[in-house]
């Protein structure tokens, strides 16, 4: 798997375990780098998945929300948010990673670097990486819904 | 201040409460509901979504608001609309580190709503019916909704890069 990664100053250091570890599971990683300010790392990876549909990418920046909103402004770019891991409230004990990669076919995960823990963040990404969309009709038709929302 | 509300069957209930809630509060929130307007569990939710993120995008002062099961497919179908900024929550979290350049700790549980505002300038609240409780969505939609922007700079910078 392709995977780019990119972060604002805080995520620097997490970024160079992750590609590291990443490299280490065998996916081919590119850094689009540190910046100030998180459009500038998120145009970046968002352009380069929404090019490369059987890419993904990863950011990290405070809370993860701006950068989602950054990032879902491309075509083809489905951007979910973890900051936590969340507790479901009705039965099925869902996992918001989970659940972002089988409904939703998220293809870039935008990290909330400054409420996780390095543990937390490395493991959110391998179980995302490795969660597999189900494709099921009623996600195809809801997400291409939202493809036909056109941008700019 | 307008409202917008939208969500597929999922936060249908949630949706009906958060009306009530809000137009009860005295605040002087107006509530405009998009849809769903029947519980359908064939329903999909981009049909509400995307029209609560078109009138916020075209009504500059409003607010809306999503909910989904976990509010992630709501929030990126919301911000893909220009001038739509979206913010998630579901759930709370405790910051680990500073919130902020000049290392303001914070211990609150609702800190990534209030930081949504104030930093990223979110107009819509893109909540999880799945993740949150009745209490938890009303207090972090109320919370939202009454946050200010902090508008400062490097802040408005970011948000204009976005443009």
């Amino acid at each position: 798997m392709k995977v780019f990664i990119g972060t604002d100053h805080a995520g620097y250091v997490l970024k160079e375990k992750l590609v590291t570890s990443l490299k280490g599971e065998g996916h081919e990683v590119v850094d689009k780098g540190a910046y100030d300010d998180y459009p500038d790392f998120v145009i970046p990876v968002a352009e380069a998945v929404s090019k490369d549909p059987s890419s993904m990418g990863i950011t990290m920046g405070a809370t993860g929300e701006s950068e989602a909103i950054a990032a879902n402004r491309f075509p083809n770019v489905r951007a979910v948010v973890y900051y936590g891991e969340g507790k479901c409230v009705v039965d099925d004990e869902a996992n918001i990673i989970v659940r972002s990669r089988e409904h939703a076919n998220s293809n870039v995960l935008c990290l909330g670097a400054r409420f996780l823990t390095e543990d937390q963040m490395m493991e959110a990404v391998l179980l995302w990486l490795k969660t597999p969309y189900t494709g099921t009709e009623r996600h195809v038709r809801r997400l291409s819904k939202i493809d036909a929302i056109k941008i700019k | 201040m307008k409202i917008y509300i939208g969500s597929d069957h999922t936060g249908y209930e949630l949706k009906e409460k958060l009306k009530k809630y809000l137009s009860e509060l005295g605040l002087g929130y107006e509530v405009v509901d998009k849809g769903a307007f029947q519980y359908d569990k064939y329903d999909d939710y981009p049909d509400f979504i995307r029209p609560v993120a078109e009138s916020v995008a075209s009504d500059k002062g409003s607010f809306g608001i999503v909910i989904g099961g976990s509010g992630q497919g709501e929030a990126m179908c919301a911000n893909r609309v220009p001038g739509a900024r979206a913010a998630l929550f579901y759930g709370e979290a405790v910051a680990k580190e500073a919130v902020d350049i000049s290392g303001k700790k914070s211990v609150d549980p609702f800190e990534i709503v209030k930081l949504a505002r104030e930093h990223n300038d979110a107009n819509i609240i893109s909540l999880s019916a799945r993740f949150l409780s009745e209490d938890q969505a009303k207090f972090a939609t109320e919370l939202f909704l009454s946050t200010k922007f902090g508008g400062e700079e490097r802040h408005i910078r970011r948000i204009n890069k976005l443009a």
